[in-house]
């Protein structure tokens, strides 16, 4: 395998009308943006300028859903296998997911490919129309499902709304979800600015998420330069009693890296320009997990300490 | 009286114990008399005496004994689909009748894998992949990879899930894929140990093992599959009910090369998937543009006409279906296909320009929306004699079958899924009450809805009487009546394989009854339907068909 670091992957999802085929023509119109290969996983309503697609074409995938009466293809899972193929020429993987799709379950595609990085979840919300749509006897699961399990919510149509009306239904999205709230009227949202507030978050999220009662967590610093191979023997030999470990290093030749080890398999690649070093920056160090109360992190720490490059 | 020599074909005259016509004005006949593929007159030899004496005939009386009726219709059903089916083994939990054998029940994991290893050792070649469609876990229990080695460990073995939704593979079939275990990641859904394939992680294998099984000769083989599996079950008017499921182009390119010939002895109507095509071309407007032109594409055995498809909830066999209140037992949500708004829109584009909707509707929730958006629709531009039609009608309250009955609407169901499903929903779906009124055809009868019977093939078998049987007796897999209050009589349940089924897709006029002018398409039956148990409607044995006047005697096979 080439070695390329992984591509990061986003989703962006949200109920019909909240603005995602806006956003994306703001993406693509973008001239500083990176290259990024767009999903869009959609129905009928989906009209992305014209002129962008032709611009953009061989990196705007329209789809819609395998699965009908059965399902004995995926376009979409195979459509982001084929994007990932491609990361050299692209920076970042987006997909709009559609309408009605489970956000949460398409980052699996991400999970299943090791070309890529799993990414944040962006759910815009329709500040207009949200409460009305999660009581709507049709989509009302789906609306709230989509906010709950989002890792950065960008509120849209605001300017639509009375003044006085919009803290009302920020509230109101608060008590479904914690995830933090960006206005998507308070600047120009850049596909750079949008993807590295995004994965900032989800960073945190997940890991927070990993410490669950069952495990123990340690933290180690990371201070220093490690070397990449030092820390796959250790995480080899001590693998049976960790079973996850992950975060940002800078290795012996300076470059940040991404250490994710699970499933005692160790996977180390090297930080994208924007996003990813953003993210590494707020959240240095690594975290071991290990199902044993009692596992031995400070013969952890010193191993870690001796592969100081 | 002279025979007047006027360039006409000749009459042939099919005499039988009985013709059951499907045409409540003449119920029952002797003899059909057909020329150039048309039915001149149903009646005796006696009352056809004005055309035989004016026209050369023959009469043809090898089914003296027998029972003729109309060829049977499946309204709904995949051809596409079924192809990359057919080229599996059927290791199933039910029985499946099939030309070249009858699949026998395989209800545990011991059968199971004893099935496995003989359909194997059946097979002369040495490295060729084992495809087995039909494995579920409630029966079958939980399978992984070194479990499949150990039986058969020196060929590739798919086992596809009954539902599609999961396969299971040995070692050597990941090898055959070049699946490795760095290829998969860290997917959630996609198991290298255990060589499972589910959910999001199923492309992983389907995107290997699809392209082989579409493959040109061997989707041909498997068009070539159905053909014999239509022929078998007594059909001669089919509904491919999602054109455009994989590829419109392909899909009608493979059915004309295969079908659209004379030895096939069925014709079907072709229903454009305006959801998939929509998706595709990216505006709805674009799609009608495009389906407005597919009737170009018409010939002899193949034909678009103004029947679309669209669809609201998820999956019946996955649970995926859209539920009211209480919803299901373990509290989970079904799936839209498409966005409400989204689906609203098409059926309102559609509805506009003339086109008769058919809607695949699977659960109550599902349901309502169908009957909502159809609801606003005859409020904004009124129709009469519109047919949108309900498709699968899996759970549905009486209430609803009323107001589809007020709207105008049909229902062409599924069946099926009370008698391999009622127990298990009952148990672990919805619960006893809904799952035992999965279904609900005596309401639909009684309200006065048309009622017609599909297949969905192979969410069901391409049989048409044993689908009249599950309506008619609502048999469960394990024996149990469901509901016996929505019992279909023998009568309703033949219409519905017939004439009904005709209507639901628009082809009443000629199809789906025996009446002079009709298409000379009929089935032969070993016995009358209405003279037997209606417990033995499955077993009825069909001798084979007439289509268009030609007959088409089913050739026993081994398997
Ligand atoms: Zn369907
Ligand atoms: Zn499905
Ligand atoms: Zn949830
Ligand atoms: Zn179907």
């Amino acid at each position: 395998m080439p070695n390329h670091p992984a591509l990061p992957f986003t989703i962006i999802g949200g109920y019909l009308g909240a603005g995602k085929t806006t956003l994306i023509n703001q993406m693509l119109s973008d001239p500083n943006a990176p290259r990024i290969g767009l999903l869009v996983n959609d129905f009928g309503a989906i009209n992305i300028d014209a002129t962008l697609i032709e611009a953009e074409d061989d990196d705007v995938i329209s789809l819609n859903n395998g699965c009908i009466c059965c399902k004995l293809t995926d376009s979409l899972g195979d459509a982001v296998d084929m994007l990932a193929a491609r990361h050299a020429e692209l920076d970042h993987i987006v997909l709009e997911a559609s309408g009605v799709s489970d956000p949460t379950r398409l980052k699996a595609y991400a999970h299943g490919n090791p070309l890529l990085q799993p990414g944040p979840v962006v759910t815009l919300v329709d500040c207009v129309n949200v409460r009305t749509q999660a009581n709507d006897k049709f989509v009302k699961h789906l609306v709230r499902h989509q906010i709950q399990h989002a890792d950065l919510l960008l509120l849209t149509k605001q300017d639509l709304l009375d003044p006085s009306a919009f803290e009302p239904v920020s509230d109101w999205i608060k008590t479904l979800s914690s995830a933090p709230q960006v206005r998507a009227t308070e600047a120009p949202i850049t596909l750079l600015s949008l993807l590295e507030a995004a994965w900032h978050f989800a960073d945190h999220t997940t890991e927070e998420s990993w410490v669950d009662h069952t495990h123990v967590s340690w933290h180690y610093p990371a201070t220093q330069r490690l070397s990449r191979k030092m820390i796959c023997d250790i995480l080899s030999t001590a693998s049976s009693g960790l079973v996850r470990a992950k975060g940002w290093f800078t290795d012996e030749r300076n470059a940040l890296c991404l250490l994710q080890f699970s499933q005692g398999r160790v996977e180390i690649t090297e930080a994208t320009e924007s996003a990813s070093r953003d993210a590494a920056a707020r959240s240095s160090g690594l975290v071991f997990l290990s199902p044993d109360p009692d596992f031995d992190f400070s013969a952890l720490n010193d191993l870690l300490d001796s592969c100081k490059a | 009286m002279t025979v007047q020599n006027t360039g006409a074909s000749e009459i042939t005259v099919f005499t039988a114990r009985k013709v059951i016509t499907m045409d409540t004005t003449l119920p029952e006949a002797t003899a059909v008399a057909v020329r150039d593929g048309l039915v001149l007159e149903v009646g005796s030899l006696e009352t056809l005496k004005p055309w035989l004496d004016r026209y050369a005939h023959t009469v043809d009386r090898q089914f003296e004994d027998k029972i003729l009726m109309p060829g049977f219709i499946d309204p709904h059903l995949h051809p596409s689909m079924a192809a990359v089916i057919l080229q599996m083994e059927f290791l199933t939990a039910m029985e499946w009748r099939l030309p070249w054998g009858t699949v026998q029940p395989v209800t545990t994991q011991d059968a199971f894998f004893a099935r496995l290893k003989e359909l194997s050792d059946n097979m002369e070649d040495p490295d060729a992949p084992l495809f087995t469609w039909g494995y579920h876990r409630n029966w079958h229990g939980v399978i992984t990879k070194p479990m499949i080695d150990e039986v058969v460990g020196d060929r590739p073995v798919i086992l596809w899930h009954r539902s599609f939704h999961e396969i299971i593979v040995n070692s050597k079939a990941l090898e055959w894929m070049e699946i490795t275990r760095e290829s998969l990641g860290n997917h959630p859904q996609a198991k290298f140990d255990d060589g499972h394939f589910f959910e999001m992680g199923l492309h992983k294998a389907s995107s290997k093992l699809t392209p082989y099984l579409m493959a040109p000769e061997r989707a041909m083989d498997g068009l070539n599959r159905l053909r014999e599996v239509a022929h078998f079950g007594g059909h001669t008017t089919l509904g491919d009910m999602a054109v455009g499921i994989f590829d419109l182009d392909m899909e009608y390119a493979g059915a004309k090369l295969m079908y659209d010939n004379d030895q096939t002895p069925f014709r079907i109507q072709m229903i454009a998937n305006a959801m998939g095509l929509s998706a595709t071309n990216k505006s709805h407007q674009k799609t009608l543009e495009l389906i407005d032109a597919l009737p170009e594409r018409n010939t002899h055995r193949l034909r678009f006409s103004n029947h679309v498809k669209l669809f609201t909830d998820g999956a019946f066999f996955s649970q995926l279906m859209q539920l009211g209140e209480p919803g299901y037992l373990d509290g989970h949500h079904g799936e839209w296909l498409m966005p409400p708004e989204s689906f609203e829109e098409a059926a309102e584009l559609y509805w506009k320009s003339g086109y008769r909707i058919h809607v695949h509707c699977t659960g109550d929730m599902g349901l309502e929306l169908a009957l909502d958006v159809l609801e606003k629709l005859q409020w904004e531009r009124p129709r009469f004699d519109h047919r949108f039609t309900i498709e699968h009608f899996g759970l549905s309250t009486p209430e609803q079958v009323r107001r589809l009955k007020a709207l105008g609407g049909c229902v062409s169901a599924n069946v099926y899924y009370l008698h391999e499903l009622g127990d298990q929903y009952a148990e672990a779906g919805v619960g006893y009450e809904r799952a035992s009124q999965i279904g609900r055809l005596g309401t639909c009868i009684r309200e006065g809805v048309p009622t017609a019977l599909h297949s969905d093939y192979t969410m069901a078998p391409a049989l048409p009487l044993n689908n009249a049987w599950v309506a008619v007796n609502r048999v469960t897999s394990q024996g149990t009546v469901m509901a016996p209050t929505e019992c279909l009589s023998v009568e309703d349940a033949l219409k519905a394989i017939t004439i009904e089924a005709a209507y639901v897709m628009g082809l009443e006029h000629e199809v789906g009854s025996l009446r002079a002018g009709k298409k000379a398409d009929m089935v032969v039956l070993e016995q009358n339907p209405y003279d037997i148990d209606p417990m033995a409607l499955k077993d009825i044995p069909i001798w084979g068909t007439i289509f268009e006047g030609a007959v088409f005697p089913i050739v026993k096979k081994n398997a």
